[in-house]
């Protein structure tokens, strides 16, 4: 997708977006905090798909994830905040080494991802990052359900399989 | 969930045949911290965006439920204050009048005049005759209780007032809420159901094809 088609499209979005973060925190501002980050991330996720994505479906899971990730955000700003007087309590966000873990993790996954065969790697983020149903896919793609069922099913297996191996599992 | 009903879903969701609804409850026992190794692959592979949309939803259902509680709460608490109000309202100047009505009947010009002007024997004689002493007592203790002559009032002020101001608001949104977490509640009986169902026909699969690989390996031989 391009730069003019995800600017027509994030016009669009936004009032959706923003009822999302309304729902969730009850005040504007937060909404259009929400709204930002949202429009952000999913210009990410545009530059990777093709314009026959259900962009949608896509918004409001990212717009749910940043709702969720700006709570915390703001859960932890209070804890550091209270840990700076205090001193006492643990931090509960992740410690260096987890950090690492996590990007390692995050790594091996997008390296199995590129050892997919393509179709089987479409129908995989399809369905990881719109939530789409099988039925739904089966619709878009135009691939009979048994089949997209199967390609997915096949998708992950391999995917398991080769980031158990990276993770030494 | 038990462990082994998770191990399930993540047989399910390997064989490609979770809902995105049960995805969704998979990403939240995935992400636990005490989950095993292999969980935790599993959450990579479900991704950041299953698991936000699984705590946002959960987050959404806590709150209409707590939003319940805190309006049936309320509800509650106006009923009762009212039904007291209401109460006290009849009762109390019931029993006053009962003390105060013989009293004044003894005494028949001043009892016809309004409140104030029974008052003022009180004030303005310097040594009162025996006749204002018992004329003023009942009259000072109707002054005290002011409910004698709001009564009336009061029952007006519930009916008109403080009545709508209680369930019109919060009723429907009660009722849609209540409705939507007993649709949530049945769902996740429903999900959980399904995916015991979905598990045994698994077993049954593994089987005929376990019977189905022996039955050709015999023939072979």
């Amino acid at each position: 997708m391009d730069k003019t088609t995800f600017e027509q499209t994030a016009a669009r979005l936004r009032p959706l977006i923003l009822r999302v973060g309304l729902d969730f925190f009850g005040s504007a501002d937060d909404a259009e905090d929400v709204a930002q980050e949202t429009l952000v991330q999913l210009w990410r996720y545009c530059q990777q798909l093709d314009e026959s994505r259900n962009v949608e479906a896509l918004a409001v899971r990212v717009a749910k994830n940043c709702c969720v990730n700006l709570k915390r955000r703001q859960h932890l700003t209070l804890v550091r905040a209270t840990d700076s007087m205090s001193e006492t309590s643990p931090s509960p966000h992740l410690s260096p080494h987890e950090e690492v873990e996590r990007q390692e993790s995050l790594q091996a996954m997008d390296e199995a991802l590129q050892q997919l065969q393509p179709r089987e790697r479409q129908l995989f983020e399809m369905r990881q990052e719109t939530g789409l149903s099988t039925e739904e896919i089966a619709q878009q793609t135009g691939i009979p359900k048994a089949s997209v069922q199967s390609m997915i099913a096949m998708a992950r297996k391999k995917l398991f399989n080769e980031m158990k191996r990276r993770m030494n599992l | 969930m038990t462990q082994l009903e998770v191990n399930r879903l993540i047989d399910k969701y390997m064989e490609g045949a979770t809902s995105p609804e049960e995805e969704r409850l998979l990403a939240i026992e995935v992400n636990r911290p005490d989950a095993p190794a292999e969980w935790k692959l599993v959450a990579e592979m479900l991704g950041e965006l299953t698991l936000g949309e699984a705590l946002y939803d959960r987050t959404m259902v806590e709150r209409k439920r707590i939003r319940i509680r805190h309006y049936v709460g309320w509800g509650v608490a106006v009923a009762a204050c009212l039904t007291l109000w209401l109460v006290l309202g009849k009762l109390v100047p019931e029993t006053s009048q009962q003390d105060t009505t013989p009293q004044i009947a003894q005494k028949p010009a001043p009892a016809a005049k309004p409140e104030e002007k029974e008052a003022t024997p009180v004030l303005t004689p310097a040594t009162p005759s025996e006749e204002q002493v018992a004329y003023t007592a009942p009259t000072k203790r109707m002054k005290h209780n002011p409910r004698r002559q709001a009564t009336p009032l009061m029952a007006e002020t519930i009916e008109t007032e403080v009545m709508p101001e209680l369930p019109q608001v919060s009723e429907e949104e009660l009722a849609q809420v209540e409705k939507d977490y007993q649709m949530w509640q049945l769902k996740q009986v429903i999900l959980m159901e399904k995916i015991e169902m979905d598990a045994a026909t698994m077993a049954l699969n593994k089987k005929y094809e376990a019977y189905l690989e022996e039955y050709s390996n015999c023939i072979e031989i």
